[in-house]
């Protein structure tokens, strides 16, 4: 009868870890990270040593907790990771872009080029008077100040994204360092124990986060411990059991920017095609194209319209002096001043022309023409404007399949409530039953210890 | 298929936010009744804006100075035409002075009314603009004709030109430029004159009858030169009156420009208010029922039944 009781037991321990089994899923439900787990329940057999010959047969032991089993699917976690990256990448890209737009389009360059021309117009029709004169000085000082607020956006910009990336590759060199931990805590965990469930969890969760910072490669061994490279398959390592590496965000002077990883074995460049620091590379690139591009229409405009004001006659029949300059020297191309205070310095005449003299305007009317700066920069603007459009459809298609790749991960590892529900009355039901044997062996040890 | 209780609520509530946001923008676009917010909304439709942009801030410049040119010829007209009434004028005095029945009294009275209109006549072609600088200076801003000073080496009274070519023509749009104003030396000077030699002004002219007037020299056929003075000054009157009607037109032509652009601008930025407003519609609906299927849905639970 001892056998009885023992039964019971066991069920009623088995059925209690079930049952924490469960609560433990309700109670992580909405954990981030967290796998369903399943307490796997199988016959208690008791290995009974027969002799040679013999036959025993025995009653079952009854029942026990093989294992509590965490519910998970590399392929599924991996498409998630993956998807996950590319959408990390093309979200950071598309925020760059977008301030890209704000800086260009905020700023009212393209409108301030076209009221100073157009107040060129005016001075044109009426170059002995002052009113028309000071007008186009006060234009040109708004395009001046037009030209360095786009530019200071644009740097301003390129710099935000130097240290958000020197942020990330912290970020990154800090979850290798988690990696490596839990790597060697897999090591020494149980298998089937919820300790090494929970660490697996960790595992998937750091690797989650790391995905979303740059697209990464991870190889499991038989522990379950994770060998992780940045940048796929072919990647530089940056944490396997024993050591992470360290990675860096760094850009060059005409802020391009690139990911790099450095160990032991020296410093390795990741040629990154996803997670948010690809994304960010892809930003510096855009800022740093429409940065240069902006410099260059700079320096012509001021170029030109030095050369202008040179080859033409000031209101007092002098040669003109410039207008525009960088200031100070050495500065961005884009920090223009307007040096000019006096209005009858603007040279509207040429040759020997008198006040009344416009030849000088009308060559700047086809300096405008050639030169092309309203062109050029609204080139810059829509261009950007049209890969963002572009970009954020990608990110919306990328988005849908990231969110069905998380669904079919889910699916295997997420926790139904109405599941865990009747989980929990099984388990309960089992459990009742079980301290229920228990009471019956009693009542039979009993009834044994009652004969008299 | 195992539905993942936190996955349902994510999937709710980002289907939520993509409709919210949906109703955001379109809400915002009934707000400012634009398209077109950030260049991105539309590249191509932005980059035509801001090509009608230019072009409209182009016009505007060029209205300015269609009306400033307009208000110039105006001007040359009022005074030209006050100049034509004081050379008939003249030539009357020039016809009754060649009367040989004159006293010298009378030569010497008319002689004076002559010099009171050659200061009337500097005194308008001195004219000045709105701008108040000088009509007829040409391409200087100086006192375009000075009286020689008495005493001075030249002949006392003489009147002289001090101006220099013409003035910039005003640009109206378009590469086209117009001359608003035309210089004294066109208008007053260059008259061929009956007895030959270099071409003299319209003030040399009055000038010498006066002075024959008073030294007893007979006048003759004076008349002629001033009939001179007369066609020129008319001729000036004709070409700005031609140049008056072609910035007439061209006032038109930039009105009509700024209404078709404003045309194309409407086309391309504003939004279809009715279409929008329907679309807002759809959405909100369709958010409703998504809040309430979110709260059927997140109702159903089945510990709800456990007791």
């Amino acid at each position: 009868m001892t056998d009885l009781l023992s039964i019971g037991v066991t069920g009623v321990r088995a059925y209690q870890t079930a049952l924490s089994t469960a609560s433990e899923n309700i109670s992580n439900a909405a954990t981030p990270g967290y796998s369903r787990r399943t307490a796997t329940i199988e016959e208690f057999r008791t290995t009974g040593i027969a002799g040679l010959g013999q036959s025993t047969i025995m009653a079952g032991g009854g029942v026990r907790i093989a294992g509590v089993t965490r519910a998970a699917d590399e392929f599924r976690s991996a498409q998630a990771r993956t998807t996950g990256s590319d959408v990390a990448r093309s979200q950071a890209s598309v925020g760059w872009i977008d301030r890209i737009e704000g800086a260009l389009a905020g700023n009212q360059l393209s409108d301030r080029l076209t009221t100073f021309f157009a107040s060129a117009k005016n001075v044109a029709a009426d170059p002995a008077s002052t009113a028309p004169r000071t007008v186009f000085l006060e234009d040109a000082r708004s395009l001046a100040a037009g030209f360095a607020s786009t530019g200071r956006a644009l740097a301003g910009a390129a710099d935000e994204l130097a240290a958000q990336g020197r942020d990330m590759a912290a970020q990154l060199t800090d979850l290798g360092n988690s990696m490596v931990r839990i790597n060697q805590g897999l090591t020494r965990a149980a298998a089937g124990s919820s300790a090494r469930a929970q660490l697996l969890d960790e595992r998937d969760r750091t690797l989650e986060a790391m995905s979303a910072l740059v697209d990464i490669d991870a190889q499991f061994d038989a522990f379950g411990r994770a060998t992780v490279r940045a940048g796929g398959v072919g990647g530089a390592v940056i944490a396997d059991v024993e050591r992470s590496s360290i990675v860096s965000f760094v850009t060059n002077a005409s802020g391009e920017a690139a990911i790099a990883v450095s160990n032991a074995n020296g410093m390795v460049k990741v040629a990154a095609t996803g997670g948010a620091m690809a994304g960010l590379v892809d930003g510096a690139l855009s800022i740093a194209g429409a940065r240069q591009r902006l410099d260059k229409i700079a320096t012509d405009f001021v170029a030109d319209m030095k050369a202008w004001q040179e080859g033409g006659k000031t209101r007092d029949g002098v040669a003109g002096t410039e207008i525009f300059k960088v200031m100070p020297d050495g500065a961005a191309p884009t920090e223009i001043a307007v040096v000019m205070t006096d209005p009858a310095g603007v040279a509207a005449a040429i040759g020997t022309e008198g006040a009344r003299g416009n030849g000088n305007m009308t060559k700047l009317t086809e300096l405008r023409e050639t030169a092309g700066w309203e062109r050029r920069f609204d080139d810059i603007t829509t261009e950007n404007a049209a890969l963002l459009k572009t970009r954020r459809a990608v990110v919306d298609a990328q988005s849908a399949i990231h969110r069905s790749a998380v669904g079919a991960r889910d699916e295997m590892t997420g926790v139904d409530l109405d599941e865990e529900a009747v989980n929990l009355i099984r388990f309960q039901q089992a459990y009742q039953a079980s301290s229920r044997v228990i009471q019956v062996a009693r009542d039979i040890l009993q009834t044994i210890i009652d004969i008299r | 298929m195992r539905v993942a209780t936190s996955l349902q609520y994510d999937r709710l509530r980002d289907r939520m936010s993509a409709l919210s946001g949906k109703a955001d923008s379109l809400n915002n676009q009934l707000a400012t009744t634009k398209r077109i917010l950030t260049p991105s909304d539309d590249a191509a439709g932005y980059r035509a804006l801001t090509a009608l942009k230019r072009a409209g801030a182009n016009s505007d410049a060029e209205l300015t100075n269609v009306n400033l040119a307009t208000s110039l010829l105006d001007s040359s007209s009022t005074a030209l035409a006050s100049v034509e009434s004081q050379l008939s004028r003249v030539k009357a005095i020039a016809i009754s002075a060649g009367s040989s029945t004159l006293s010298p009294d009378q030569r010497v009275a008319l002689a004076a009314e002559i010099d009171v209109i050659l200061e009337d006549l500097v005194r308008l072609a001195n004219t000045t603009d709105s701008r108040g600088t000088p009509l007829f200076s040409g391409d200087s801003v100086k006192t375009p004709y000075v009286i020689t000073p008495a005493g001075a080496s030249a002949a006392d009274g003489t009147v002289t030109f001090t101006g220099a070519g013409e003035a910039g023509q005003i640009p109206i749009g378009d590469g086209r430029t117009i001359a608003a104003t035309s210089s004294g030396e066109t208008i007053f000077g260059n008259i061929p004159l009956k007895a030959g030699g270099a071409p003299g002004d319209m003030f040399s002219i009055v000038k010498s009858l006066s002075d024959k007037l008073k030294t007893g020299v007979p006048v003759t056929d004076d008349t002629v030169d001033i009939q001179s003075a007369m066609t020129s000054v008319l001729n000036a009157q004709t070409s700005i009156g031609a140049r008056g009607a072609r910035l007439e037109l061209e006032k038109t032509r930039l009105e009509d420009l700024a209404l078709t652009r404003e045309t194309e601008r409407s086309s391309i930025e504003d939004v279809d208010i009715a279409a929008t407003i329907t679309e807002l519609k759809k959405v909100m609906t369709v958010l409703d029922a998504t809040q309430a299927s979110f709260g059927k849905l997140t109702s159903l639970n089945l510990f709800n039944y456990l007791r």
